[in-house]
């Protein structure tokens, strides 16, 4: 199969296309804006549907509105514009709607920079939107693995029924990489008799909504979730971790500051440190019980996160490893990219300070 | 010999360079807010709010006080402004898509809340 | 009458909006001259032909240009 060079976000525009999206619904915010351009001339070009929104809020109402009338839809924006859809993304997950949302993380907070963050982990994986829910996060370490999982993306929204978020940042969408497209059928449309799209038959109607203004419904409501959640966490967790088995330090990280972590894993291999890489692909549901395995070894001294923020997937590590191993931190944030120097002198420190 | 100045660098303007590209409307509209500022006396009581665009930075080249606000906000930003505080002069500066697209309807209840609400204008480019 | 037109040749970004305003056409970009920005400088080719009208400081966007008349006294 031939390599092509794509750019990050147009490649995963192009990917969510060949997927079999439909419909696209955005508005401009850097470092995402090929999306929306790209999906401008590719998605009539394709025979879907492509509308510039007048606002975030605008596009993932437009969203709601194309999922409820059962066809499959996506938007795409960057950290503010995340913050405008939250209510549109609970009532997503409250009307049990499928839908696809990239992050292109950039620094925070506010109005912030440009440059790659991810310093929208707690956003996305603890409280997408308000009120009890999740979404499904997936988080790419790189354009083939981003483009592959557009595939997964659209196939988990609608097996589940749930807005799934791929969460990647700045430096994935505008770098360009060799890829292949190993995925090239779009997905089967699935069967969706809840939709908005007329009346059946027999006269029966459809009512598309997250109102549940009965307690009791209410709770039966997102006590299903809970349980569609926890057969999630079982069955669609995935991970990758690499040089792992036997490490005396496991460095766990995600999307680009995964990448930076392998090239400071190869520096420490040349002086005689074994560092794991542990790789949540899902970052919700996260791989706790993976994560703790690994950091069961004996020979794992210690457990350093590594992201592009204050400490967040952190979080998710210290519950993992559960007091097992020490978890020290190690980050750039604001929209600073760490270096592998940085993060191999952040390992040096923890193996020392795990003495 | 008497020597008459026809133009120079209004004091409305901070003494700095802008980051606008050659040739940027931006850089004309500034001076032509920061000259009629000077002429009616309102530098040190005037409240400016920028948008999200590239006049993003618009308080760092006109020489009053600024707010910035969320996109498409400012009308609503300027109305809190000017309604707890009446003695200031406060106005917007918006681009098309944060006047008409995501702020349409701030700028709208704006106009609609009336004489108390600030004027706002906005860049429109001139070829769509 | 006198004019005296200076510029801030540090600040021009050659973007040539005076040029196409100045209604005696004496303006131009010196292209074989670079600022300390990498930009070609506005300057004027003809110094008697100018008349102060100020078009030109007036539409820089950047308000590089100041233009001054010198007026000889009445005796």
């Amino acid at each position: 199969m031939a390599k092509e060079l794509w750019k990050g976000n147009e490649a995963i525009a192009e990917a969510a296309i060949r997927a079999g999206c439909r419909a696209y619904f955005g508005y401009p915010i850097t470092p995402q804006n090929e999306i929306p351009e790209y999906m401008s001339k590719r998605m009539p070009e394709s025979g879907g549907v492509f509308v510039q929104a007048e606002s975030e809020i605008a596009a993932i109402n437009m969203v709601y509105g194309a999922s409820a009338a059962g066809v499959r839809a996506m938007t795409s924006s960057s950290s503010p514009g995340i913050s405008l859809k939250q209510e549109g993304i609970s009532y997503l997950v409250g009307a049990n709607l499928p839908a696809v949302i990239i992050n292109m993380m950039r620094g925070g907070p506010g109005l912030g920079t440009i440059q790659p963050g991810q310093a929208d982990y707690f956003q996305a994986t603890r409280s997408p939107g308000h009120g009890d829910g999740h979404m499904i996060v997936l988080a790419p370490a790189s354009i083939q693995e981003a483009v592959d999982l557009m595939w997964d993306a659209f196939a988990l929204a609608d097996k589940y029924l749930t807005p799934v978020m791929v969460l990647a940042d700045g430096m994935i969408g505008q770098m360009m990489e060799p890829i292949t497209w190993t995925r090239t059928e779009p997905l089967p449309e699935t069967d969706k008799p809840w939709a908005a799209d007329g009346r059946d038959g027999d006269g029966r109607t459809h009512f598309v909504t997250s109102l549940r203004l009965q307690s009791t419904q209410n709770e039966k409501f997102v006590l299903e979730l809970s349980e569609r959640y926890a057969k999630i966490a079982k069955e669609e967790t995935r991970y990758e971790a690499k040089g792992c088995e036997g490490a005396e330090v496991i460095i766990s990280a995600f999307g680009t500051t995964a990448r930076i972590a392998s090239s400071a894993a190869r520096k420490l291999q040349a002086e005689g440190i074994k560092a794991g890489i542990f790789r949540p692909v899902t970052v919700w549901p996260y791989p706790y019980e993976a994560l703790r395995k690994l950091a069961a070894q004996q020979s794992v001294k210690t457990v350093l996160t590594v992201e592009m923020n204050l400490g967040q997937m952190h979080e998710d590590v210290r519950l993992a490893v559960g007091g097992l191993k020490p978890t020290p931190f190690y980050g750039r944030t604001g929209g600073m990219v760490p270096e592998p120097n940085d993060i191999a002198e952040a390992v040096r420190k923890a193996l020392k300070e795990a003495q | 010999m008497s020597t008459q100045v026809v133009y120079e660098r209004s004091k409305g303007l901070q003494d700095v360079e802008t980051h606008y590209c050659p040739g940027c409307h931006h850089g004309v509209i500034h001076k032509l807010i920061a000259e009629v500022l000077v002429e009616m006396g309102l530098l040190d009581t005037a409240v400016g709010i920028s948008p999200v665009g590239c006049a993003v930075l618009a308080g760092n080249y006109l020489n009053c006080d600024f707010v910035e606000a969320a996109h498409g906000r400012a009308p609503a930003v300027a109305t809190g402004i000017k309604r707890t505080r009446p003695d200031l002069l406060v106005f917007t500066y918006q681009g098309d898509g944060d006047l008409a697209s995501i702020g349409a309807g701030e700028i709208v209840h704006a106009a609609m809340r009336g004489r108390s609400s600030p004027p706002s204008s906005s860049t429109t480019r001139s070829m769509a | 009458m006198k004019p005296e037109v200076i510029f801030n040749l540090d600040r021009c970004k050659g973007c040539g909006l005076c040029v196409s305003v100045c209604p005696k056409h004496i303006l131009w970009l010196d292209e074989t001259v670079t600022n300390i920005k990498g930009y070609h400088p506005s300057g004027i080719s003809d110094q008697d032909k100018c008349i102060a009208c100020g078009n030109c400081a007036r539409i820089c966007p950047d308000s590089v240009i100041t233009v001054l008349k010198h007026m000889e006294e009445e005796k």
